[in-house]
């Protein structure tokens, strides 16, 4: 060939070469798996680019081995909620941990609040304006996994690199539909709550639920492990939460999560009346 | 299905385990040392209850930091009684064996006047003990004056030990002095008791 053929042919070639990397890059998710011994974790997000400007549901997915659980934001009566250090690109936020409705654990006489198997940790990520390839999520997670014999603290370095863009539904958007996250009260409910000794007695008017189980979000206030029994009143159900032997603080409301026996779960926050004398 | 037998086979925690302010319940255990031992047989002192099982992660933070020991030491050297009580079910691949726990104990320079065995969980049903380590607190009437946790941290890291409010060193110093109890009763956090 000519001589100046050759280096317009690989100046062609490079600019190729060069857009082609380009294009894998920006396609590809880089991702990390965290496998534990009883555990695996990672960082996933609902869809496949993060669009500067808008928002991106992001979740922490943690998968306990069969047998194995870890804990809701209130654990029960032992244990510890999963926590979330987000390490993220400059502009970029991450909201609190939207929680699923947890499962009730029973241990003995005890009782924690979590998840057997898997379970995905979402929060809102702001994109800020401005934000620019690469975008690398990052988080450090914690989380104690225990089963019936033995508890166990993990962690891992999670993290996850989106190309910049709207993007369309990542491989995960099934799973982040599926998750479970408690709803606002039917608005044809009425709720109040009164002390009654060493139980608080919820009143919910306008409801036909035969079962129902209150999940606590504070501490240290409830009998984990005990019943809560209901009983049908002229205008809907009552509920008796046991109040524990040593609360930890005032009992002054009761914020939490209902849930009834076909599985819909409901947010509450009533504000709890001092006994009748 | 398994979570409703499970609640049918075990009543949940007493509705009347142990209050602050009321009487503690009496137990009579048997030591690692093969003695019977009453916490009446303290009356006129202070006794310190620690749930403790040397496999919790929350228990080794504590043990493996020297903090646990050092508190031990501390408070006995002021006539405090403090009694260890493992209350894990024998069967539970946790259980310890008397020798076995008196050796544990002892390989961490533990100071407790005694380490007590609650395989049956009685001991630890009547306090409403949840996790380990659970901490109380006896008055030398035999009142409940602490109940809860061993600090305000909540982790197995042993560096968080360094700049926790350890709450059973608080309420002693209040006790000792006179004083009363600023935070009577906390939340203990830890591993589930092995009952």
């Amino acid at each position: 060939m000519r001589p100046v053929v050759l280096p317009a042919l690989l100046v062609v070639a490079i600019a190729a070469a060069g857009t082609a990397w380009w294009r894998f890059a920006s396609r590809a998710e880089h991702v990390t798996v965290v496998v534990t011994e009883h555990a695996e974790a990672e960082l996933v997000a609902a869809r496949d680019a993060a669009d500067p400007g808008g928002t991106l549901l992001v979740a922490l997915r943690l998968k306990a081995k069969p047998g194995w659980h870890t804990y809701w934001r209130n654990p029960g009566d032992s244990g510890q909620p999963t926590s979330i250090e987000w390490r993220l690109p400059p502009g970029f936020t991450a909201g609190a941990i939207r929680w699923p409705v947890p499962q009730r654990l029973s241990i003995g006489p005890l009782a924690n609040y979590g998840y057997e198997g898997e379970v995905l940790l979402s929060s809102q990520v702001q994109v800020p304006a401005g934000a620019k390839e690469p975008i690398q999520l990052a988080a450090r997670a914690r989380w104690l996994v225990c089963n019936p014999e033995h508890c166990i603290p993990e962690s891992g370095e999670v993290s996850l690199a989106l190309p910049a863009g709207r993007g369309g539904p990542s491989k995960w958007a099934a799973l982040f539909d599926a998750i479970r996250l408690p709803q606002a009260a039917p608005v044809q409910w009425k709720l109040s709550a009164q002390r009654d000794g060493d139980r608080v007695l919820l009143e919910v008017i306008g409801a036909e639920e035969t079962t129902l189980t209150f999940f606590p979000y504070e501490e240290g206030k409830v009998r984990h492990a005990a019943r809560q029994p209901i009983e049908r009143t002229g205008a809907g159900v009552r509920l008796a939460i046991p109040v524990s032997a040593q609360p930890v603080g005032e009992f002054a409301r009761l914020t939490g999560v209902l849930v009834t026996g076909g599985a819909r779960a409901f947010e509450i926050d009533v504000a709890i009346m001092a006994a009748q004398s | 299905m398994k979570q409703l037998l499970a609640l049918m086979l075990f009543a949940a925690l007493p509705a009347h385990a142990a209050t602050v302010g009321a009487p503690a319940p009496d137990f009579a255990l048997q030591s690692v040392a093969a003695a019977t031992v009453k916490l009446s047989q303290y009356r006129g002192k202070y006794v310190v209850l620690e749930w403790v099982n040397p496999e919790c992660p929350y228990v080794r933070k504590h043990y493996g930091s020297a903090n646990m020991q050092r508190l031990q030491k501390d408070s006995t050297a002021r006539d405090v009684v403090w009694l260890s009580i493992n209350s894990t079910r024998a069967g539970h691949s946790e259980y310890k064996p008397p020798a076995e726990m008196a050796a544990w104990m002892k390989q961490m320079n533990a100071a407790a006047s005694a380490t007590l065995l609650d395989p049956k969980g009685d001991a630890g049903r009547a306090y409403g003990a949840r996790t380990t380590p659970h901490m109380y607190i006896v008055d030398p009437k035999g009142v409940l004056a602490y109940a809860g946790g061993i600090d305000d941290k909540r982790s197995t890291d042993p560096e968080d030990v360094k700049t926790a409010k350890n709450f059973v060193r608080v309420a002693l110093d209040e006790l000792l002095a006179g004083n009363p109890v600023s935070s009577a009763t906390t939340a203990p956090y830890g591993c589930s008791v092995k009952y």
